[in-house]
């Protein structure tokens, strides 16, 4: 009896030591699916550490909601997310003092190519949201309060949609998943441009409205007040609108696509990067 | 295109770093979870199998309803628990390795205690007597009863190992899917179906599934032998 207990002792204890034994300050990260699944964290984190050795980044991946939620409670040092309505929210609340705009890309509608509601045949993403809901063709939405999901909400609203019937499918779950599900019922679906890009190989779907100004997509930084180690938090924010850190974000590809994911966005950065949008007109 | 399963059966083969890492650390999260749980639900088991007490049903009925459970509503209540806005939120525990392991071990708790009560309930109450009445002491003769049942009792800790190595939404509610840290078999295979991954989805499908395959057979041969010892030298 004695020998079996030390056999779940001594590892229990040297697994103890080994998690202890990291003197890095852990900062935890809530990031978007789409930052995380398109790779561009592993490379951003990866080049962070070589600069900031005493500070161990530790990610955990949910929609922007969700984070959002985590940073009120205390259980994330930082946010990356992208939902600029909802994270103004966070910061008229109190929960933060300010976010820091840190990269963009934009939204992509996409569909079968077949394009039954002839959504290529719009000119504003409300109207190819009309097209979709007069057509009474399948859509596929997130459902589950990300980035994505507010700004698909909002877009049906410009849309001045608000019945929705059998046609309209909430996933709940994250981008990737979602187009996968949009690919094979054949339906139409909102996504971030990078999630699309890295998983359209897979994908039997086709932009079908694309490079619209008001389908920007931002992404920003918000370290909450209730952050447990709010210098460290702080110190990966200020990296991450640093030359270096754009620097890595410009730098990212996908194999070998030609296109970025993902555009800095801080001016100042080093490279002078596409027109940058107009966010006040914006937002 | 590679054939997804080709590439699957290559990363394994060769030793893939990553591939590797996450199997490990399933491994030792699941393995020393599964360790606690068979610390505190093997005795709880034993206990109220072999006594005779008052509201002794009510007991039985409670660790049968632990295996009900839902595990991702355990993994909500230890989220909940552990967050930092929670009542043992103090000590940082939330997505760490050792959050996984509290909620498997809750998670497989009342497995290695319900199947565990229910072997040594159908003892023969006869042979406790007998070996009292022989000399051997109150210890020795439950140590005895509990020779008999062995093989059920390993199928309790097999039992528990089905429950948590396979398990999902717990350890991705408490853990957190973090690279190098909490990221298991069964997270990783929803992570890298999500990215489009599926080669590397399908390889720790296919670790996880011939380890459910070897513990399972590990455990029968175990039993098997213990049946043939002879049961009082």
């Amino acid at each position: 009896m004695r020998s079996l207990l030390s056999l779940l002792l001594i590892p229990l204890l040297a697994f103890l030591s080994a998690a202890c034994g990291d003197a890095r300050t852990p900062v935890i990260l809530a990031a978007t699916t789409s930052t995380y699944d398109s790779g561009l964290l592993e490379v951003l984190i990866a080049a962070f550490n070589r600069e900031h050795g005493t500070i161990r980044i530790r990610t955990v991946v949910m929609g922007s909601g969700e984070a959002l939620e985590l940073g009120r409670r205390g259980d994330a040092d930082v946010l990356l997310i992208h939902a600029p309505e909802a994270e103004e929210h966070f910061i008229e609340e109190g929960y933060a003092d300010e976010r820091v705009p840190v990269m963009y890309n934009d939204f992509v509608i996409l569909g079968p190519v077949s394009d039954p509601a002839e959504v290529a045949e719009t000119d504003t993403p409300g109207a190819a949201f009309e097209a979709i809901a007069q057509s009474r063709a399948l859509f596929v939405s997130r459902g589950d309060s990300s980035g994505t999901h507010y700004r698909e909400l909002a877009l049906w609203k410009t849309a001045r949609i608000d019945v929705f019937g059998p046609w309209y499918v909430e996933s709940g779950q994250g981008q990737g998943t979602s187009l996968q599900i949009a690919s094979e019922r054949a339906a139409y679906t909102i996504s971030d441009r990078a999630t699309f890009t890295v998983l359209q190989d897979i994908l039997e779907l086709k932009p079908l409205f694309e490079r619209h100004r008001s389908l920007l997509n931002l992404y920003s930084v918000i370290r909450p007040e209730e952050a447990l180690h709010k210098g460290e938090a702080q110190v990966f924010v200020d990296w991450l609108t640093s030359e270096s850190g754009q620097e890595v974000i410009l730098r990212f590809r996908h194999h070998d696509t030609e296109e970025p994911l993902f555009r800095p966005l801080v001016r100042g950065s080093t490279n002078p990067v596409l027109p940058v949008p107009d966010l006040e007109e914006m937002y | 295109m590679v054939d997804p399963l080709l590439e699957a059966l290559r990363l394994i083969t060769s030793g893939d770093l990553y591939v590797w890492n996450v199997i490990l650390r399933s491994l030792q999260i699941s393995g020393l979870s599964l360790g606690l749980a068979v610390v505190i639900g093997l005795p709880i088991g034993v206990a109220v199998g072999l006594a005779n007490f008052r509201c002794r049903m009510p007991v039985v009925a409670l660790i049968n309803a632990g295996l009900a459970f839902p595990p991702v509503v355990v993994g909500l209540a230890v989220f909940l628990f552990l967050s930092r806005s929670g009542p043992l939120g103090e000590l940082g525990l939330l997505y760490t390795p050792l959050a996984m392991i509290a909620a498997q071990a809750v998670i497989a708790g009342p497995y290695v205690a319900a199947v565990s009560l229910a072997a040594v309930e159908g003892i023969p109450p006869d042979i406790a007597l007998q070996a009292r009445a022989l000399g051997a002491s109150r210890w020795q003769a439950i140590m005895l009863q509990l020779r008999e049942v062995r093989t059920s009792l390993v199928a309790a800790v097999a039992a528990g190992f089905g429950a948590i190595i396979s398990e999902v939404g717990a350890v991705m509610i408490v853990g957190g899917n973090i690279l190098g840290e909490t990221r298991v078999m069964t997270t990783a295979i929803v992570l890298e179906t999500r990215r489009g991954n599926f080669e590397v989805a399908i390889a720790m499908g296919v670790v996880l599934m011939f380890i459910a395959l070897f513990v399972n057979v590990l455990l029968l041969i175990l039993g098997r032998r213990s049946i043939r010892r002879p049961l009082i030298a």
